[in-house]
């Protein structure tokens, strides 16, 4: 409804009119086309789309439907699971207990005292080693969780 | 004015009365059945394995302790799969050129683990841990039925959570003393309900049935 109405147009219109005229709009007042389309979509009432109860009724239908039966999806058997154990189990290693690893990482040239927790080769977590002398325990906050995704892709490297 | 209902009617509409009832009543016995049934548990069924490892053979005929393979049982959450060097202990010696032994003859020379089948599977929102269990009294059998008559493991018990239940209630109809931990066909030497309480006070057995528990 961008479109600038025709003056003079609505001047031709209004010509031959006599006594009291009201319009909301001078597109209102030049009924075009396109300004009908526009009020056939704008007011719900009027909507074409709201004209066809079957189609949105039978979608309801079916949302409903298909909420209902969202819950049947739980009921189902475990799917099967495997078990893949070591071939030389290294000696250290307690299967389902966590073994952790204190060793240090440099952070602005300084070597910072970590404890590392790691399930079956897998670091999880990084701490700061309470009994390093510099840093008792203390780590940065900023580079703990990046070198622990760092350690972790280096694993899937291989 | 002719009667509009037969006098059948009446005996049709007390039919569809109780029909209805009892209809909605079996619907929800079924769903109970169903959920308890070793179709959904899995209890009771055999699952094909790399090997057919027997338990029968190794727990009875040789007398190899429970221990011997999963060697966590009494210190970790997890009982513990035997690596295949466990296997090769012995077996690079005994049939050590059986076919039926070639997965595992394999993995130890191809450094690649074996893939077992789980067969007793809690759901992951559970915790469990074998090693408290161990040390507070609960024998191998308790959970795990006979193992030393199985020729192929299988689910004994529901592993539902009613079924965890009916001994976190009750512990002292299951407990049995830290000796006999890994014993098959296990007997009390006195009746359950007399040594039963003793062991319950002696190990400091609660009851734990809070849902954090579990469920943490």
């Amino acid at each position: 409804m961008n479109q600038r109405p025709d003056i003079e147009a609505l001047r031709a219109r209004l010509d031959g009119t006599r006594g009291r005229e009201y319009w909301r709009s001078l597109e209102a007042l030049s009924g075009t086309p396109e300004f009908k389309e526009f009020l056939h979509r704008e007011f719900p009432q009027n909507a074409s789309e709201w004209l066809d109860p079957v189609g949105r009724r039978g979608f309801l239908k079916l949302m409903s439907a298909s909420l209902a039966l969202a819950g049947v999806s739980a009921c189902t058997r475990q799917p099967p699971e495997e078990l893949v154990p070591y071939v030389r189990q290294p000696e250290e290693i307690v299967p389902g207990k966590p073994l952790f690893y204190a060793t240090a990482m440099p952070m602005n040239g300084v070597g910072m005292g970590i404890l590392v927790e790691s399930h079956e080769g897998r670091p999880t977590k990084i701490e700061g080693n309470p009994d390093h002398p510099s840093s008792r325990g203390a780590t940065d906050l900023s580079r703990r969780r990046p070198s622990l995704a760092s350690t972790t892709r280096t694993a899937r490297r291989r | 004015m002719p009667q509009i209902f037969r006098r059948s009617a009446n005996t049709l509409s007390k039919v569809s009365l109780f029909g209805v009832l009892s209809l909605v009543g079996g619907l929800i016995l079924l769903a109970m059945v169903l959920g308890r049934s070793a179709y959904v548990t899995r209890a009771n069924e055999y699952i094909e394995q790399p090997i057919q490892f027997s338990h029968l053979h190794h727990v009875t005929d040789d007398g190899i302790d429970c221990r011997y393979c999963h060697t966590s049982v009494e210190t970790s959450p997890f009982a513990g799969i035997p690596p295949t060097k466990t296997c090769m202990n012995c077996h690079s010696q005994l049939f050590a050129t059986e076919p039926i032994l070639e997965p595992v003859r394999a993995s130890f020379r191809d450094d690649k683990p074996l893939h077992w089948v789980r067969v007793h599977d809690l759901p992951d929102f559970v915790y469990f841990n074998h090693s408290i269990h161990v040390k507070k009294g609960m024998g191998c059998e308790t959970c795990h039925g006979r193992v030393d008559q199985m020729p192929l493991m299988q689910q004994v018990n529901t592993l539902q959570m009613e079924w965890c239940l009916n001994c976190h209630r009750n512990p002292e109809n299951y407990v049995r003393p830290r000796s006999e931990i890994t014993t098959m066909g296990y007997r009390p030497p006195v009746p359950q309900s007399v040594i039963g309480p003793q062991l319950v006070k002696e190990y400091g057995i609660n009851s734990l049935t809070s849902c954090s528990v579990c469920h943490r």
